[in-house]
């Protein structure tokens, strides 16, 4: 993922989950993240689908297990 | 528990884990699915076995008429719901034992009764839902169809008859993709425990607890709190054994079997303790309910309105569970309240991340040490609403 989208994405998670130091690695994972709950996980991907202009399936939404998985998917949505 | 303590069921697994090692020509699930199938003919017997692979048969060509007609989606759905509501309800009113279904009996005795039992049987059980995760899967998301007797062995696995997880229909094709090596005696080891775990869990603790307090053959009755928290962790142990015996099999077989207790008793919130408890149901209602409806109404409403879509969403979840699990008022009652006090758990946490009370050592110690008390208090409290409708 290049620098903009990387950047796009975290402000996204910054806003969602209200935390401005927030930094995104790959590996981060809900556990990592106060706050990223089943709700907020379904409102982060509804931001993330406004932001970047894409839509997820179910199957994908279910299938993030850290914040590699989602990067991954943006791409290959975006390319 | 007949099951557990019948030494055909035991050399069943043992034979079943033997012809698992053997390397079939054809597809893993395929394999299973045959294997699966003998088993099933042998331990429900040769007529409902039979029209359970008759049923088998008619729903793989109805979801695969589905698919190939596209535009037909949402009649398929209809049909299907209006398919499953009716035996739900059906079974949850105990119509097998009416006197309807008792002239139905005197006037097609044979393999009809058969089907019927079967079909209210499967109406009511996990089977339920696993067909339900595998036909939302092959008809929203292209996931590819298995045949009719594969489809038996992800649908009604012999070592999860009792009280199986519910395992995701994904993980259970992943089995076709798993390189075959052979089990090292550590592997073994660690699948023997789970079992034996599982049986010291249902057979001794469980077991022992029951006869304690209800005698050898007596009703299980709940009548004040005191009781009801002495059944909550009786069901723990006879639950959470039952699952960890199926999980312990399918490790040993390299079945795919989710694990469905995580220390539930130990957790700090509702909403922790139901992803903890019966895991594998909450992980369906979430793939299947919560998410999609709520990615629904979040995308019409542009991420507007999350709060409160996210307490409809709850809501709706519970009341799922609390009908699966039976068709009454103050089991109905019951899901509304965890509905709504997951939703005020989930509210209180938000503000108090917002505030960034969360971070504060004393909180931290208040939620490890008064949650599990808290979530033990709610939890039984609960069961004694529901325990006499249910028991």
């Amino acid at each position: 993922m290049d620098a903009e989208r990387t950047q796009r994405l975290t402000e996204v998670f910054r806003a969602v989950f209200n935390q401005h130091d927030l930094e995104l690695r790959e590996d981060l994972t809900a556990a990592d993240v106060a706050g990223w709950d089943s709700m907020n996980h379904v409102n982060l991907i509804i931001q993330i689908e406004q932001a970047f202009e894409i839509r997820f399936s179910n199957e994908e939404v279910n299938s993030f297990a850290k914040v590699g998985d989602l990067i991954a998917c943006i791409d290959q949505k975006l390319a | 528990m007949d099951f557990l303590i019948d030494p055909k069921f035991w050399a069943f697994v043992i034979g079943v884990y033997l012809l698992l090692q053997l390397e079939p020509p054809f597809r893993a699930t395929l394999w299973f699915g045959l294997i699966n199938g003998g088993v099933l003919l042998f331990l429900l017997g040769l007529p409902t076995g039979l029209s359970l692979y008759a049923l088998a048969a008619l729903l793989w060509l109805g979801i695969r008429y589905a698919v190939r007609l596209q535009l037909r989606r949402v009649v398929f759905v209809i049909a299907a719901g209006v398919f499953f509501a009716g035996l739900f309800v059906l079974h949850k009113l105990n119509l097998q034992h009416s006197p309807l279904v008792e002239y139905v009996q005197r006037l097609a005795p044979g393999s009809a009764v058969f089907v019927l039992s079967t079909l209210l049987a499967v109406s009511f059980s996990y089977v339920a839902l696993r067909l339900v995760d595998m036909v939302r899967l092959v008809m929203y998301e292209g996931t590819s169809l298995l045949d009719p007797i594969s489809m038996v062995g992800y649908l009604v696995p012999f070592h999860m008859l009792v009280s199986g997880p519910i395992c995701p229909y994904k993980e259970h094709l992943l089995l076709d993709a798993r390189k075959k090596t052979w089990p090292t005696f550590s592997h073994l080891l660690r699948a023997v425990s789970v079992i034996t775990t599982g049986l010291f869990y249902k057979l001794v603790i469980a077991e022992c607890m029951r006869i304690y307090a209800y005698g050898l053959e007596g009703p299980m009755t709940v009548e004040t709190w005191a009781q009801s928290a002495y059944f909550l962790v009786y069901l723990y142990f006879d639950f959470a054994g039952y699952s960890l015996v199926a999980l312990g099999i399918g490790r040993l077989c390299g079945v795919p079997t989710p694990r469905n207790f995580y220390a539930p008793l130990l957790a700090s919130t509702v909403t922790d303790f139901w992803t903890r408890w019966h895991a594998s149901l909450g992980s369906f209602v979430r793939r299947n309910i919560f998410t999609p409806l709520q990615l629904t109404l979040m995308r019409r409403t542009r991420g507007r309105g999350n709060a409160a879509i996210g307490l409809f969403t709850l809501i709706v979840s519970f009341l799922f569970v609390a009908l699966w699990h039976h068709l009454g008022w103050s089991v109905l009652l019951w899901g509304l309240a965890m509905g709504v006090l997951m939703a005020m758990e989930k509210t209180a946490r938000d503000y108090f991340l917002r505030r960034r009370w969360a971070h504060w050592r004393s909180v931290r110690w208040g939620y490890r040490i008064v949650g599990p008390v808290y979530v033990f208090a709610v939890i039984s409290g609960g069961l004694l609403l529901i325990a006499r409708e249910m028991l």
